[in-house]
């Protein structure tokens, strides 16, 4: 069988993709991954969806729109819930069904739309598994050897994430040894930083790893020479833990851990200041920052907010990041 | 002593006092929503937060400046941002300086339980079982009227008639704290505007069905009463979502929705939080039924709203039914809403007026 699947290089890509592209060769398909986002990319998903789409899902469509002729089948999950009180944004659970109208009118793949719900009977992922491996007709054993595999990568590529790496340099670590030590010495030295400034960015991985959408935040802090951690370094127990400061427990998965994670780092010594990174209309994290903005307030914490949308230029962005390092140096000679 | 309070939506109010003052507290109602109400709900609420919970910010403030110091508010478990809302108004009201409790109605009946029983002491179930029944039929006698009204303003006799029979009815709603007074008082209202009952305004009837998110559809004021601008455009307005359709969804009693889940199922396949299915599942329902269109009503960045907004124009196409989606925010403005709306039942009366000559 050479059949091709797709898998767009947005959204969840961000948390799954080693484990995802480890079972789909091993069952034999050949993986085509969509290109990196690009302006090209951004305006066909803009053009297929409604204005108040946020960012990220404006661009997975543009993905869906660069793969669909390229491949014999389309990735696109449906996310519903990571576990017991553990569910994500709406969008994401309505997400195929978004694909099938936004492209009724062009040819587009089967699409392959498992429901990922963790909150029902055992090995939930397992069931997932053995549920796509039912669309290509391939015994239950080589789906079983092929999850084994997936699990594995995917649990290295997660200490990776864990060891202090972003998303980005583990999944090219896991590919291929090369790239990293290339990506290592490209770092240019734009201005002495002597302090070593230390900042948290806290964004959805989605959003803050696509080097389009977010204009290259993390990069451009990286040619400041500031120390860069996201939550996704941080172990997910800490987070959790920090996150109970809310009387109420955050019910989305991913924006809890957002929420602990700044919590977390508002209360380390050795960081100097947050950024926290969300795209217009994000309706989740429209809600957490304001509750990290009163939290960091109280603590007199150094807090950047970042919102970003379709129409975001660069340079802006650019004189705001230099303004807060400047704003933390500054804070720190003191 | 605790005096509570808690948000506006639609005529929630007249059952929710009627509820607490038979509990034995004494209630503090936010004045009616206004421009003031949603200034002070912008000025202190996050700026891409939803519609809902700015008013909601809006009330407990102007509330609290009366006295009150004990917020009734709704809770849930996501994925819609409602769930939260109570969390997060909690610690800007604190942040804002106000000393209050607040009770969330959370679907953990143990939590919510322990946490009423915190704030109350104990009370009495018997209470509790007279007081909502007496709010029960308050509301089932609200909601019949209230969709009679729908059915007759575009049939009129008089211009305003029927508005102002009803604003008669709720003030004296208001009052009635016996089971038998309000059922009488429904069957008098019904004769009432049963005699209003005339010709249709536009010759031949417009049936528009009214989906979407649930505040927005109950709460006149974020619509800017959109469901009377269409009554008096001359269109029989029915909506998907009433207050006592709400609290039985609430309540998980109800019925229907099995049949929502069904029609949805060719456009939509999952549960989206909020009233993303609803409103998908309805407008095949409304299309069903023989509706001539189908009006969206949702707060800017809903989350399932949006959801629904993407699916809904494959609906429209393969239903072959009309639907307009209207976004509401803070800035909306009445002379907008009104062009698009004429605009669009024009076109309805003239769909449907083709269509009767076809068969003519």
């Amino acid at each position: 069988m050479d059949y091709k699947i797709g898998i767009p290089r947005s959204l969840l890509y961000h948390y799954y993709y080693p484990g995802w592209k480890e079972f789909f060769k091993k069952l034999g398909l050949e993986v085509v991954l969509s290109k990196k986002t690009n302006k090209k990319i951004l305006e066909a998903g803009i053009k297929r969806t409604v204005d108040d789409l946020c960012l990220p899902l404006k661009s997975y469509f543009g993905h869906i729109c660069q793969l669909k002729n390229k491949v014999d089948y389309i990735f696109t999950p449906r996310l519903i819930s990571l576990g017991n009180y553990n569910s994500v944004c709406p969008k994401f659970m309505g997400l195929p069904d978004m694909v099938n109208s936004a492209f009724t009118k062009e040819n587009l793949p089967p699409l392959i739309t498992p429901d990922i719900d963790l909150r029902k009977g055992f090995f939930p992922w397992w069931k997932i598994a053995r549920q796509v491996g039912d669309n290509f007709n391939i015994s239950n054993w080589r789906v079983n050897y092929a999850f084994w595999k997936a699990l594995k990568i995917q649990k290295k590529f997660e200490t990776l994430k864990k060891s202090g790496k972003t998303i980005k340099d583990s999944i090219a670590r896991l590919e291929n040894r090369e790239e990293v030590k290339k990506n290592n010495k490209v770092t240019i030295n734009k201005q002495g930083n002597k302090n070593n400034l230390k900042i948290a960015v806290l964004g959805h991985s989605y959003l803050v790893n696509d080097e389009f959408l977010s204009l290259g935040l993390i990069s451009k802090l990286k040619e400041f020479n500031v120390n860069v951690v996201t939550q996704e370094m941080i172990e997910i127990s800490r987070l959790e833990k920090a996150a109970e400061k809310q009387s109420k427990k955050l019910f989305w998965y991913f924006n809890r851990h957002l929420m602990g994670g700044a919590y977390y780092f508002l209360e380390q010594d050795d960081i100097d200041g947050i950024i926290q990174v969300d795209a217009f209309g994000c309706g989740p994290d429209s809600m957490v920052k304001e509750l990290v903005k009163i939290k960091g307030q109280d603590m007199e914490a150094s807090i950047l907010n970042v919102n970003l949308d379709e129409h975001s230029g660069e340079a802006g962005l650019e004189t705001r990041l230099e303004a807060f390092i400047d704003l933390l140096e500054r804070r720190k000679n003191i | 002593m605790k005096k509570l309070t808690f948000p506006h939506m639609g005529n929630l109010k007249i059952p929710a006092k009627t509820f607490f003052e038979e509990m034995g507290f004494e209630v503090i109602c936010p004045p009616e929503n206004s421009q003031k109400t949603l200034d002070l709900g912008m000025k202190y609420s996050p700026e891409f937060a939803c519609l809902p919970l700015k008013i909601n910010i809006g009330n407990f403030i102007e509330a609290m400046e009366r006295g009150a110091n004990t917020i009734v508010m709704g809770g849930g478990v996501g994925p819609c941002r409602f769930g939260y809302y109570g969390e997060v108004q909690k610690e800007i009201l604190r942040d804002l300086g106000y000393d209050f409790e607040m009770i969330c109605l959370e679907p953990q009946i143990l939590k919510t339980y322990k946490n009423i029983r915190r704030v109350f002491g104990s009370f009495s179930w018997r209470k509790v079982y007279l007081a909502g029944k007496l709010a029960w039929y308050q509301i089932r006698a609200m909601d019949n009227i209230h969709k009679l009204v729908l059915k007759l303003r575009p049939r009129e006799k008089e211009e305003g008639k029927v508005d102002k029979v009803y604003e008669e009815f709720l003030t004296e709603l208001g009052a009635c704290r016996r089971v038998e007074s309000i059922q009488s008082l429904e069957t008098e209202y019904r004769g009432l505007l049963e005699d209003l009952k005339g010709e249709y305004k536009r010759g031949i009837e417009i049936k528009v069905g009214i989906v979407g998110e649930i505040y927005v559809v109950i709460e006149p004021f974020t619509n800017l009463n959109v469901e009377k601008k269409l009554g008096d455009l001359g269109v029989t307005v029915k909506k998907d979502m009433y207050i006592t359709r709400w609290i039985k969804n609430f309540l998980k009693f109800d019925s229907n929705h099995e049949e929502i889940e069904e029609a949805a199922r060719p456009y939509l396949n999952s549960f989206v939080g909020g009233h993303g299915l609803d409103t998908i599942g309805n407008t095949v329902l409304f299309a069903e039924a023989g509706f001539d269109g189908v009006i969206q009503l949702a707060p800017f960045t809903c989350m399932p709203e949006i959801i629904a907004q993407s699916i809904l124009p494959v609906v429209s196409e393969r239903e072959n039914i009309s639907v307009l989606p209207l976004i509401f925010d803070e800035h909306t403005g009445e002379a907008g809403l009104i062009t698009r709306l004429e605009a669009f039942v024009d076109l309805l009366t003239r769909q449907k007026k083709e269509k009767m000559q076809k068969y003519v």
